[in-house]
């Protein structure tokens, strides 16, 4: 009773003319840098966040939020007809729906996907409504122990998960904190790492960071592409032939609703995400589905699963970044840093010291799924036009946004000059197959994770044996051992393997 | 003869800026202070982890091959530099206006009327969202600044 009552309260934040309108252009704007092939939910949300300077707390993260969840809706176009995810949960989106526009019938991809997002966000949604503060409550018996704990294993489990290599992965991760550790001591107060320069004294500026790493490297990226043509299987795409009959209809729904289950439950963990959601998720329906043998060669129940399990992930991830502070993947890390930004510290105290915002935010994501839901729909006709966009003229434009963006952080050249360099490591990184969400979880993280380690230690008197002695802690650091033993053991096995068949032959 | 391989580049720096935060934790900020850890502690932890993994990288590295690299990358770095330099001579909007409508006329060779349509748009969007509503306070650069007195 209570959570319907702060929920309608919500929808009372939510849809103010300021609010509804923040939510709409940010649905909008989500959209728009999804379809884009090659600049992804995290650089959109990088490049988008100085947009949100203007507002109040509420209506930017409203904003914020509106744009990371529209992008998972905007991501499966270039997968569905020109077979260039927008982003990496729209892989598996591809699979599918690239072979149905190559059938003939690109607009019933886009259809299914706008539906199967639809009904994914509206499921995750709902649980992160109902979970949401259970969780949080749950989060009060943390103490500095828990947290340090927990926070360990959100960073590992993203870091094994993401790029080439574990090794890589804990790399970024460390990398990461290191560069949190510059300028003041979160527990101490004294400066530190500075090296001697007033400007490091401040540490290193998140919104150069976000925007640098995300967006400008993708700039340098897009350097090889830019004369790459795309093909598109279609010239036209109408609304008239993108309907869905209702055999078609009755095809997605099953699909749809298995996904969002599994994808929410994805997203609430630490460390999982979108793509983990959207790719359990086909592998689910390629198991269970009446007809998952088909998937694969064009099944609207391909696409249905991908994205209905990668926005209700997405919906999901909600629940740990509101209740515990904890994000689910790097672009969960970015609203992260966009509520820390704004003075909000996410966490289990946020949906009791703060139930305006909190349930304002959770009501707008209702209200952003059905407004994302119609302009989805309504684009379909432009997004041909919006796909043809050539990569030579979005190098200059998106580096004027990383320039102004920048700058903008704190009106000074140092910004810039941050955005640079760290779009040349972002680079560099992506080159050589270095996760770079990992470094940003990292980042965001590691104050809070230093704080809580350190108090944690002052409890026990320095000894370690705390973190086995809280039950909570215990089985926290036991599944951290497991992920990171794990893929040691795998790798291990898989060597003995090859050696056996080797010596066989 | 073989290849240089640069991919031992990148973890060859992040093994020297664990060690790098290692002996500045140590030497500057200390480890354990009344009982209490200091200010070094937790960078040393993480500095010395970092170095270590770091090895281990450097050694996995160098079994593969590295990427390749092209001049093109270094083109969106030099001209951004450029349009910063620029912009502090002439201001933010006339350089950024120079950058846009130049990198799509003389580098992308797009028509005259493409190029200047995509640099009225570009620059109308940016001026109307930083400088009119969230009101930047963008350098106008020195020779304007002098025009102006």
């Amino acid at each position: 009773m209570d959570t319907i009552q702060l929920l309608l309260g919500g929808f009372g934040t939510a849809l103010s003319v300021n609010n509804f309108f923040a939510a709409a252009v940010g649905a909008l704007l989500g959209i728009l840098v999804g379809a884009m092939p090659g600049i992804g939910s995290l650089a959109g949300v990088a490049l988008l966040l100085p947009l949100t300077f203007k507002f109040n707390p509420v209506t930017g993260m409203i904003m914020l939020s509106a744009v990371y969840y529209a992008n998972m809706y905007g991501g499966s176009y270039s997968a569905i007809l020109i077979n260039i995810p927008g982003d990496t949960p729209a892989v598996m989106t591809g699979l599918d729906g690239h072979p149905l526009a190559q059938q003939g019938k690109p607009g019933k991809a886009l259809f299914t996907s706008n539906i199967a997002s639809f009904i994914g966000g509206t499921v995750g949604i709902i649980i992160l409504t109902v979970i949401g503060p259970g969780l949080a409550r749950f989060g009060l018996r943390f103490g500095p122990v828990e947290m340090a704990a927990l926070l360990l294993v959100a960073m590992t489990s993203l870091g094994w998960l993401l790029g080439d290599s574990p090794t890589k992965g804990i790399v970024a991760t460390l990398l990461g904190i290191l560069m949190a550790t510059m300028g003041f001591d979160a527990v101490l107060g004294t400066p530190r790492y500075d090296f001697g320069s007033i400007y490091l004294l401040g540490g290193v500026p998140f919104i150069p960071l976000v925007i640098g790493i995300f967006g400008f490297s993708q700039v340098i990226e897009m350097m090889e592409l830019r004369n790459k043509p795309r093909d598109f299987d279609t010239d036209k795409l109408t609304l008239r032939d993108s309907m869905l009959s209702r055999d078609e209809f009755r095809r997605i729904i099953p699909p749809s609703l298995r996904s969002s289950l599994l994808g929410t439950f994805i997203g609430v963990l630490p460390g999982a995400g979108a793509t983990t959601g959207a790719f359990l998720s086909y592998m689910q329906e390629k198991r269970l589905g009446r007809d998952g043998h088909l998937l694969g060669t064009g099944r609207v129940e391909g696409v249905a699963a991908a994205e209905a399990g990668n926005n209700s992930a997405a919906a999901g991830a909600f629940a740990p970044l509101l209740s515990l502070g904890i994000p689910g993947s790097g672009t969960g890390a970015v609203l992260l840093g966009g509520l820390l930004m704004y003075g909000l510290n996410p966490g289990p105290l946020l949906f009791q010291n703060q139930p305006e915002f909190t349930w304002g935010l959770i009501a707008s994501l209702y209200v952003a799924n059905i407004v994302t839901l119609g302009v989805a729909i309504m684009i379909i006709p432009w997004l041909i036009k919006i796909l043809k966009v050539p990569v030579s003229v979005m190098i200059p434009v998106i580096t004027t946004i990383c320039v102004m963006g920048s700058y903008s952080a704190n009106n000074s050249l140092y910004g810039i000059v941050m955005m640079l360099f760290f779009g040349v490591v972002g680079f560099f990184m992506k080159k050589y197959g270095y996760p770079i969400a990992p470094l940003l979880l990292a980042f965001v993280l590691g104050p809070t994770l230093e704080k809580n380690f350190r108090q944690a230690l002052q409890i026990s008197d320095g000894s370690l044996a705390i973190f086995l002695q809280r039950p909570i802690s215990a089985v926290l650091v036991a599944f951290l051992l497991i992920t990171v033993v794990s893929p040691i053991v795998r790798r291990a096995v898989g060597k003995n393997k090859t050696k056996t068949k080797g010596e066989s032959v | 003869m073989a290849r240089a391989n640069s991919r031992f580049v990148f973890p060859t720096i992040a093994t020297a800026i664990g060690a790098l935060w290692v002996a500045v934790g140590l030497s500057r900020y200390g480890w354990i202070s009344d009982g209490k850890p200091s200010s070094g502690f937790f960078p040393v932890i993480v500095g010395a982890l970092l170095a270590a993994i770091g090895i281990v990288a450097i050694v996995s590295e160098l079994k593969i091959e590295p990427p390749r690299f092209f001049s093109v990358h270094l083109h969106p770095l030099l001209a951004t530099v450029a349009v910063v330099v620029f912009a502090l001579l002439v201001g933010f909007f006339p350089a950024l206006s120079v950058y846009v409508f130049g990198w799509l006329k003389a580098y992308e060779k797009y028509t005259w009327r493409f190029s200047l349509l995509v640099t009225v748009v570009t620059i109308a969007l940016v001026y109307g969202v930083f400088a009119a509503w969230l009101r930047v306070p963008f350098p106008r650069g020195f020779i304007m600044d002098a025009l102006r007195g």
